[in-house]
């Protein structure tokens, strides 16, 4: 019977034991990993949601910035690679860039690059004066589309006619994308006509009137078309309707007036 | 196949063993009816002080060996008087027993008479004796218990279910938890605090919490299984469950039972192992108050439940290219990088994540959604693998834990009584407390979660946020009871009190950041009910055959209180630190990477907010009327009539008739009709959980809404009411002596009119604009709320048939329990042109649980052995997630076993194995596109058997005297 007591206190207390010994047992813990870095990068900055191409003009200045994910403590150069249509750029001939500069304790800074031919370009960060940083080849992506180069000559420079670029078509009252306003008797210009309708107008500064014959010369990456106008009044001598394929080409449908 | 065969030998040497045994010295004899001359069997047949005896067989004859002589052979057989016979040697003996009643077959519930016979009663009753299912089965707990061995009651352990994790919903009848009234020693319990409003049987309703008593003070249980809310007020629709405590003295009573899963499953799917180890120890013990028969009875019980879990590993997408950034770059140094910068750096680093980059890029995908999108071809998940590469990490660090909650509880329990006076005066009290602390565990928050509730910044890991409930349950009930002349009278009054307190661990407030606490108080609730009682009853032995007449009063207090929590567990931070208000600017306010707006509080259960804060009392009064006359010996007619007066929502009135009619001695016709009613519980008048959004600077709340707010005034929600029903059954009880076989059939049709419920969440988003405008001036995004909702019919059958005969030296008890039901919601109310309950909501009510459940249990003792061998049909079931849809899922029917053995070493110590689900069974699986990633393999919106497995456990118990 003695023993039989000891057995039973021995029941009692094992459960009790048990309870107390199950108070703060793990419950749960943090899934824990050891394997971070803490890694600086500096790289493109853009609010792009999506990777686009953005149509541009030639040898008009684009800016480019840059970022970092953690300011540095002094001021970083930032230099940039810059390929054309998928193979090298060449800088001078195809394009110019400077450096961009991050301050010290700032975490963006800016350049500019300039397109000097049409063509599809792919900027990206090539390093950084910070040999540490690793540089993010994420990309700015530029088509520059081919320039459209209008040209006027007449025979008698005693005349003067100067050429616009009007956006809308043949309306007077549009934005003026482009105009010359030389004294001799050859005009030109450059341009990228944007998206839609744009009317190409010869004003006659004196208003003389004369039936002068003029030749209008329009070139298209390298592509030439000739047309005789008579200059007998200020008038509209061409539309361009201006579309881009699916990978961002322009193409120009020119009609004479 | 190897398995079987042992089980099956295992099986056999137990069956055999005690029928090996053999002594000297044999009695024989035959047991026969006293009134009728037939022979008995089934009826058992002791040797005074000793554990020896056996049982008669079909033909009421028996065997037994006698050690010593002179001896007293105890002859006893449910229904009949007991007789004790000497024997001075081996010799014949043959004993007539005389017609009458064991005390446990009493059946107090169900009428204010004197306590009749289950099969006597005008209304169906099932009586559960639980010292003895404690002693040999596998079930512990009362809803376990219930569940297993009463027609018609169905719960089982719900998982990531917020606090109903820790308080299983109980269903009698296929009705809500709500519709059934418990009381203890027959006085009404209080419910839980806890209102159920997340994804389970049982949604929206207010539940008895059934657990917080200690199986170890129960004597029995009786189910009522038919409205009584004329008798009993409130609540008993569905039916009423008496919880009856123990009385007995000088014997204390220690029960040490453990067990576990051990299961195919156990551990993870499909890895088998243990787990969901339980210990409990209890004991009982009571002393004599006094010389008169006066009482005091203790109990008191310590469980331990470990956790079980049925996931898998994780196959849904665990990180994205911001954690690989995250990883390589600091938290901070990744979220200052620009989408196409970061896609573009984290692409780089692996020719897998490479592919997953062009791939975007070529598709013209966002940059955020290359980021995020873990999809590869075939399924694969390269961000995901690769980073869990890197890390060191595998899908199983990112489980969730499915299956039942961890769960520590103490309860005590206590009942006495005190005779005061020489004619029947006597003064009781019972009352308990018990404590529950559960740990219940969420949804992980991967690291994939794209609005940040992740929480990379401070857990790069993300983390599984758990649920910490502490439940407290306070009863206490006093009273007075004796006569007053011819009369008998009660005077009682019962409180209870239950909270739920949530501490939320593990987790983490997201707008924090890295600096989020790990911990939170996220407030709770707390109900108190008050009821005092005066009952009188005279029964009138000259009017008819017996004509008992009772009536009464009853005052009721109740309390609710939803209690906030502590500021950082519900509020939104701006990057200052400071709570967001209206005057936040967005630019200040705490964006995940991906743009999104981090949600505020404490993940995985935000805390109820100031505004939230409850505390609201209700009182009613009750009037009733009973009378119940034996107008023959065989017809039995009995009425009762019940008006009661609630202070918010008015009065309602109720009737009930039921009859009984005995057709032969053994076989007898019974009838039921009635009205019952369940008033709204203060919780689903007041319990409201909103949040509040911030859009363009306004704020905008989202969330339940009470009944009586603003917003359900201006969408003209009504009032809650109480709903009302109409029950009807209709049934016969039959015994077969000879057979030693009772039988009872009821049938039943149950309709409740004004089902409340937790509406569909409503948006302002496609109303019209008056719609819009309400919303607007309520400031409300979305909303629910309680009300009104539906009417439902429903209709079943319940058979039991109880069978005693005598096999060997031993007697085996057969019950079988059957129940069919069904029901349909109809008359669903429509708000802003929709019905309040989608598809899932009726699923819930109309096919979660199973229709059909029967139940087999055998139940054999020889000698010092005693065996239970158990099988339980669960019908199938529809899963609500899949209700409405073009493919209904179906589970299927099961059959689940249980088997304990059962050997008393002396009078004092008994031994018992066995388990629970014996031939580990499953439900079916959830089709797998649709069990997040392998983790609810099994559904938790269904409520059939739960799906823990196998269960084994051992028990010793111990009885001193």
């Amino acid at each position: 019977m003695k023993n039989l007591k000891y057995v039973y206190k021995f029941i009692l207390v094992v459960p009790l034991l048990f309870m107390v010994g199950c108070i703060g047992t793990d419950d749960y813990s943090d899934v824990v990993s050891n394997q971070y870095s803490q890694q600086s990068t500096v790289f493109i900055e853009t609010d792009d949601a999506s990777e686009i191409t953005r149509t541009v003009p030639g040898n008009v200045a684009q800016p480019i910035e840059v970022g970092v994910n953690n300011a540095p403590s002094s001021d970083i150069t930032v230099s940039f690679s810059v390929t054309k249509d998928g193979g090298d750029a060449v800088e001078g001939v195809d394009y110019m860039i400077s450096d961009a500069t991050i301050l010290a304790s700032e975490v963006v800074g800016s350049s500019e690059v300039t397109f000097m031919s049409s063509g599809i370009y792919v900027v990206t960060v090539r390093s950084a004066s910070d040999g540490s940083r690793i540089a993010v080849d994420n990309k700015a992506i530029f088509n520059v589309p081919p320039a459209v180069t209008v040209s006027i000559s007449w025979g008698d420079a005693f005349y003067d006619y100067d050429l616009y670029l009007i956006a809308g078509n043949q309306d007077i009252n549009g934005e003026v994308l482009a105009n010359t306003f030389d004294t001799i008797a050859f005009e030109t210009f450059e341009v990228y006509p944007p998206e839609g309708f744009s009317s190409v107008f010869i004003d006659d500064w004196w208003d003389d009137n004369a039936g002068t014959d003029v030749i209008l010369i329009v070139e298209v990456d390298g592509n030439i078309e000739i047309y005789d106008v008579v200059m007998d009044q200020d008038k509209f001598v061409l539309v361009i309707e201006t579309s881009y394929d699916a990978d961002g080409n322009p193409e120009y449908d020119i009609t004479p007036l | 196949m190897k398995q079987i065969y042992c089980l099956r030998l295992f099986m056999f040497i137990m069956v055999m063993f005690p029928l090996t045994s053999f002594a000297q010295g044999t009695v024989s004899g035959t047991i026969t009816e006293a009134s009728t001359g037939n022979p008995l069997p089934g009826a058992n047949v002791v040797v005074k002080g000793t554990s020896n005896g056996t049982t008669t067989d079909f033909d009421g004859n028996f065997n037994i060996n006698v050690n010593n002589f002179p001896a007293t052979l105890v002859v006893s057989s449910v229904g009949y008087t007991s007789e004790e016979v000497g024997v001075d040697s081996a010799q014949s003996v043959n004993v007539s027993l005389q017609d009458g009643v064991a005390l446990s077959e009493i059946v107090l519930i169900g009428s204010r008479s004197a306590g009749r016979t289950a099969i006597d009663t005008p209304v169906p009753v099932d009586v559960i004796d639980v010292v003895e299912l404690a002693a040999q089965g596998p079930q512990t707990t009362v809803n376990e218990i219930l569940n297993y061995v009463a027609p018609s009651f169905t719960s089982t352990t719900q998982t990531v279910s917020d606090g109903t994790d820790h308080l299983d919903p109980a269903s009698l009848r296929g009705l809500g938890p709500d519709q059934v009234l418990v009381l203890i020693n027959g006085k009404r319990r209080h419910k839980s605090s806890l209102v159920n409003v997340n994804g389970t049987v049982g949604t929206g309703s207010v539940a008895t919490d059934l657990n917080a008593i200690p199986a170890a003070a129960i004597a029995k249980i009786e189910v009522l299984r038919d409205g009584a809310a004329a008798q009993y007020g409130s609540d008993a629709i569905a039916g009423v469950i008496n919880i009856v405590l123990r009385e007995n003295t000088n014997e204390l009573n220690l029960m040490v039972n453990s067990g576990a899963n051990v299961s195919k499953h156990s551990e993870q799917y499909d890895e088998g192992g243990m787990d969901g180890e339980r210990f409990q120890v209890s004991a009982n013990y009571g002393l004599d108050l006094g010389n008169n028969g006066g009482f005091i009875n203790f109990t008191g019980s310590l469980e331990n439940r470990g956790a079980t879990n049925r996931s898998d590993s994780m196959q849904q997408p665990i990180f994205t290219m911001f954690d690989t950034a995250t990883r390589m770059l600091g938290y901070d140094q990744a979220f200052a990088m620009n989408p196409s910068a970061l896609s573009a750096y984290v692409g780089s680093l692996d020719s897998t994540l490479q592919s997953v980059y062009d791939n975007g890029i070529a598709n013209g995908d966002d940059f955020l959604d290359i980021i995020a999108s873990d999809a590869g071809p075939g399924g694969a998940q390269p961000i995901t693998e690769y980073e869990l590469r890197q890390r060191g990490l595998t899908r199983d660090d990112f489980r969730m834990k499915i299956g039942q909650s961890k769960l520590r509880s103490g309860k005590f329990m206590m009942n006495m009584e005190l005779p005061v006076d020489d004619n029947g005066g006597t003064f009781y009290a019972f009352g308990g407390l018990s404590f529950r602390e559960g740990l219940a565990a969420g949804f992980f928050r991967r690291p994939a979660y794209t609005d940040g509730r992740g929480t990379t910044a401070a857990l790069e890991n993300g983390f599984l946020p758990h649920i910490a409930s502490t439940v407290v349950d306070k009863s206490f009930a006093t009273g007075i009871k004796g006569n007053i002349g011819d009369w008998k009278v009660d005077f009682s009054n019962t409180f209870g009190r239950n909270s739920f307190d949530f501490t939320i661990e593990n987790t983490a407030n997201a707008t924090l950041g890295a600096s989020t606490p790990r911990e939170f108080n996220a407030g709770g609730f707390a109900f108190s009910q008050n009821t005092t009682n005066l009952d009188l009853s005279n029964f009138y032995e000259d009017v008819f055959e017996g004509l008992n007449v009772a009536f009464g009063a009853e005052y009721r207090l109740e309390n609710y209180q939803l209690i906030a929590g502590e500021e950082a567990s519900w509020a939104s931070y701006d990057v200052n630190g400071d709570v967001v208000s209206a005057s936040t600017p967005d630019d200040d306010k705490v964006y995940s990477y991906f743009g999104r707006l981090v949600p505020g509080g404490s993940q995985v259960f935000p805390g109820y907010r100031p505004e939230n804060a409850t505390d609201a009392n209700r009182n009613s009064y009750a009037g009733y009327l009973d009378v119940e006359a034996d107008i023959t010996e065989d017809f039995l007619v009995s009425a009762a009539l019940r008006y009661e007066d609630y202070n918010d929502f008015g009065n309602t009135f109720n009737w009930k008739v039921a009859s009984r009619y005995k057709v032969t001695d053994n076989i007898a016709l019974r009838a039921a009709a009635s009205t019952g009613f369940r008033a709204p519980d203060l919780h689903q008048i007041y319990f409201n959980a909103t949040s509040t959004l911030f859009v363009a600077g306004v704020p905008n709340e989202v969330g339940t809404f009470a009944n009586n707010s603003r917003l359900a005034q201006l969408l003209s929600i009504p009032g809650l009411e109480e709903e009302t029903s109409q029950n009807f059954s209709l049934g016969f009880t039959a015994k077969i002596p000879e057979a030693g076989l009772k039988l009872t059939v009821d049938g039943y049709i149950v309709n409740v009119d004004d089902r409340v419920a937790q509406t569909r969440s409503y948006s302002s988003s496609g109303q019209n604009a008056e719609v819009q405008q309400i919303f607007s001036d309520a400031a409300a995004g979305s909303a629910k709320f309680f009300m009104n909702a539906y009417d439902l019919e429903s209709s079943g059958v319940d058979i039991v048939i109880d069978q005693k005969m005598g096999i060997g030296q031993g007697t085996l008890n057969n019950s079988l329990a059957a129940s069919f039901r069904k029901f349909e919601v109809t008359d669903v109310v429509e708000v802003l042109g929709q019905e309040v309950l989608d598809d899932r909501a009726k699923g819930f009510v109309e096919s979660a649980m199973p229709r059909t459940k029967v139940n087999l249990t055998n139940m054999y003792s020889a000698g010092n052995w005693n065996f239970l061998l158990r099988n339980v049909y669960f019908g199938e079931v529809n899963d609500p997630d899949f209700e409405g849809s073009a493919s209904p899922v179906i589970y299927g029917e099961k059959i689940v076993t249980d088997l304990s053995i059962g050997y008393t070493l002396d009078d004092n110590i008994t031994l018992t194995v066995g388990a629970n689900n014996l031939l580990d069974v499953y439900p079916d699986e959830v089709p797998t596109a649709s069990n997040y990633g392998d983790q609810f393999i099994f559904s938790r919106r269904t409520s059939q058997f739960g799906f823990n497995g196998r269960y084994v456990f051992g028990r010793i118990t111990f009885k001193l005297k």
